[in-house]
């Protein structure tokens, strides 16, 4: 590593640390969030804090999860995907018909992170290269493959009795859903790339000031396309679990998953603005929200105050948990 | 008066820009040669323009499937759109489509109201509308083909509570309450299951009529009530939905009357292999049927109807391998045929 790299490769750290100040309230704040979460859903349903009913969260969580891991790379680098949610709809066709014509898990497996990473790149080349903003680039995208999964089956869902896939999407593993402990290893896989690893130093660079991270010589491109590309892998190997859990591809599975994750990643904390945010709130975010949808059905809470709810929610939890509180209390300083 | 004409005039300068914007929509649905080509002559070729509420719906992309073979057929253009399930982008492709010159226009309404300045634009260029499912606010139309989707709640709910004796736990299952139809099928429902006391609705959770949305709320809601004994979805994919969340949960969804509305392919496989009890069919190859009869009618002059009820057949064990048939669907193996 050359000294140029190393200098900037601190930086980010002691950013953080000038940041952490700041958001020490926040930490705070977010688990404050969930465990009264937790506290509120056990006292209003005796189902929820049940073995059964956290194992059915942990799974609901594994998949949305799975997906705001690689969310949580594009927004640090001050990206957005609003590609994955058609991206699970339409990876899951083409896994449905893979399987169709050569029956194995290892053909899905490699049709998904395939067709997914390819995606993904295409999106970081469009956002690094031709300087599209993201936004854009992946809200294309997003309609291209909501159209591409229409017109693959006319519309129509394609069933999947691949007994692999479905283990994979249904199974469990001792009392453990199998999706769990996919995306407990993905979730701890990216934590360590990036808390420890030079290429999580260069994420956070990229997202604190591109431009100095580009005069520093750090490849912004090349970070660009992995983690756009991490991404698209991240959806596509939802779209497989999904796949799974359903036995069926739908073209309308992948529906609104986008705005559910970026929501979780979110109220993790995130900024938006890239540079701030890691995967252990994404997963407190995830589970914030995962547990709000839980506990409205348990509850028996339907219709309209569904959304309600849920909106009224990641504004409390954002305002809360966000930079807001540190604002503020810095005004009064 | 001036500032509406002005209005007018750039809301159609408007969709002539996005009707650009939205080519790539159109031209994947249109099939002949293109409306605009065409002079506007009193025989002139028919050319259809049918707005939908949302193509990714199965339902609607088998009528959209069978229109299209029937227009070709017999020698029309056709052209669709889908606004999926935006009343404003409906707004925009009804306006869209008029500037591509259809001389007829097919509406599936995702909401009576809004639809209503489309349906006036259509009756200022003098072009006959042929109204789906619901009945607009306003505006004047040829035909309704209606489907009364109250009714159809409550027809199928009183099968459920028929099959379970007038005595049990009913999950209701509903679409997105913002769509018309999904709130007057729970509410059909609600209100017919009212009559039997000894039934409860124990849960009414929403869903985005994905399989993946109805599965995941029906394995919340089986957490608290494992003993549910059936299930009305809101439509098919959210009564497959269930059927997988029972599966999922360890339990034979054979045991549960479980009972829907649509009548898709998938759902009809269900039914033929016995999983789903049944479901309250309306063929969208009927309805596309009925909208080529009358568009051809029209177009020559000859009277037409001005509400037709489009009828829902219970589809079951006992009649499956016939709605098979009827519907065309390529269903090879069906082990639970009566």
């Amino acid at each position: 590593m050359t000294p140029n790299m190393t200098a900037v490769a601190e930086r980010p750290s002691l950013r953080g640390a000038v940041a952490k100040q700041g958001n020490r309230y926040r930490d705070y704040a977010l688990v404050a969030v969930f465990a009264t979460e937790v506290l509120f859903w056990t006292l209003q349903s005796p189902a929820f804090l049940t073995l059964n009913n956290l194992l059915n969260i942990a799974r609901q969580a594994s998949t949305i999860g799975i997906m705001a891991v690689g969310m949580t790379y594009v927004i640090l680098i001050a990206g957005i995907d609003l590609s994955v949610g058609s991206l699970v709809s339409f990876t899951g066709m083409l896994i449905a018909s893979t399987l169709i014509g050569i029956d194995s898990i290892i053909a899905a497996l490699a049709v998904a992170l395939g067709f997914g990473a390819v995606s993904g790149l295409f999106s970081g080349y469009l956002v690094s290269r031709l300087h599209v903003p993201a936004f854009i680039a992946t809200l294309s995208l997003m309609q291209v493959y909501l159209a591409g999964a229409q017109l693959w089956n006319d519309g129509g869902p394609l069933s999947v009795t691949n007994s692999a896939v479905l283990m994979l999407g249904s199974g469990y593993i001792g009392p453990v859903p199998v999706p769990v402990v996919v995306f407990a290893v993905i979730l701890l896989c990216g934590h360590w790339v990036l808390s420890q690893s030079v290429f999580g130093r260069h994420v956070y660079a990229i997202g604190g000031n591109p431009e100095a991270a580009r005069l520093a010589g750090i490849p912004v491109r090349r970070v660009t396309l992995t983690v756009y590309a991490l991404s698209g892998a991240l959806a596509g190997l939802a779209a497989l679990l999904f796949v799974g859990r359903l036995a069926t591809a739908s073209p309308l599975t992948g529906t609104g998953l986008e705005l559910q994750v970026i929501a979780a990643v979110i109220v993790g904390g995130c900024s938006l603005f890239g540079g701030k945010g890691n995967l252990r709130d994404t997963l407190l975010g995830v589970l914030v929200l995962t547990m709000l949808q839980n506990g409205l059905t348990l509850v028996g809470v339907s219709g309209f105050w569904q959304n309600f709810a849920t909106g009224v929610a990641v504004l409390l939890a954002v305002l809360l948990s966000g930079d807001v509180l540190a604002k503020m209390r810095k005004k009064e300083a | 008066m001036n500032s509406m004409f002005q209005r007018r005039t750039t809301r159609l300068t408007f969709a002539g820009l996005t009707a650009s914007l939205s080519v790539a929509v159109v031209a994947c649905s249109a099939t002949g040669p293109g409306g605009s080509s065409v002079k506007d002559t009193s025989d002139r070729q028919l050319v259809i323009g049918h707005s939908y509420q949302d193509l990714s719906s199965p339902y609607f992309a088998d009528e959209r499937k069978v229109e299209k073979a029937l227009a070709a057929k017999n020698g029309y253009s056709y052209v669709a759109t889908q606004a999926s399930n935006n009343p404003a982008t409906q707004l925009t492709d009804i306006e869209n489509l008029i500037s591509r010159k259809v001389n007829l226009l097919v509406i599936d309404a995702i909401d009576p109201n809004a639809v209503v300045p489309g349906i006036k634009s259509a009756n200022s260029a003098g072009i006959p509308v042929v109204m789906l499912i619901r009945k607009p606010a306003g505006g004047d139309y040829r035909s309704l083909v209606y489907l009364d989707s109250i009714k159809d709640g409550a027809t199928a709910c009183s099968e459920v509570a028929k099959r379970l004796g007038g005595k049990g736990k009913v999950v209701n299952l509903t679409g997105p309450l913002d769509i018309l139809a999904a709130k007057e099928r729970s509410t059909g429902c609600t209100n017919e299951l009212k009559k039997y006391p000894g039934i409860e609705i124990v849960a009414s959770p929403q869903t985005d009529f994905t399989q993946r949305d109805a599965e995941q709320k029906m394995t919340d809601v089986l957490q608290v009530h494992h003993d549910v004994d059936a299930v009305f979805g809101g439509n098919d994919d959210i009564a497959l939905g269930a059927i997988r969340a029972f599966t999922s949960a360890g339990i034979d969804p054979k045991t549960k009357v479980v009972i829907g509305i649509d009548g898709t392919q998938a759902g009809l496989q269900a039914v033929c292999n016995g999983t789903y009890t049944q479901s309250l069919a309306t063929f969208p190859v009927k309805e596309a049927e009925i909208v080529m009869d009358t568009a051809a009618k029209i177009h020559t002059g000859k009277s037409v109807q001005k509400e037709v009820l489009f009828p829902a057949v219970p589809v079951n064990a006992d009649n499956i391998k016939a709605a098979v048939k009827t519907a065309g669907y390529p269903i090879t193996s069906c082990p639970a045929a009566k």
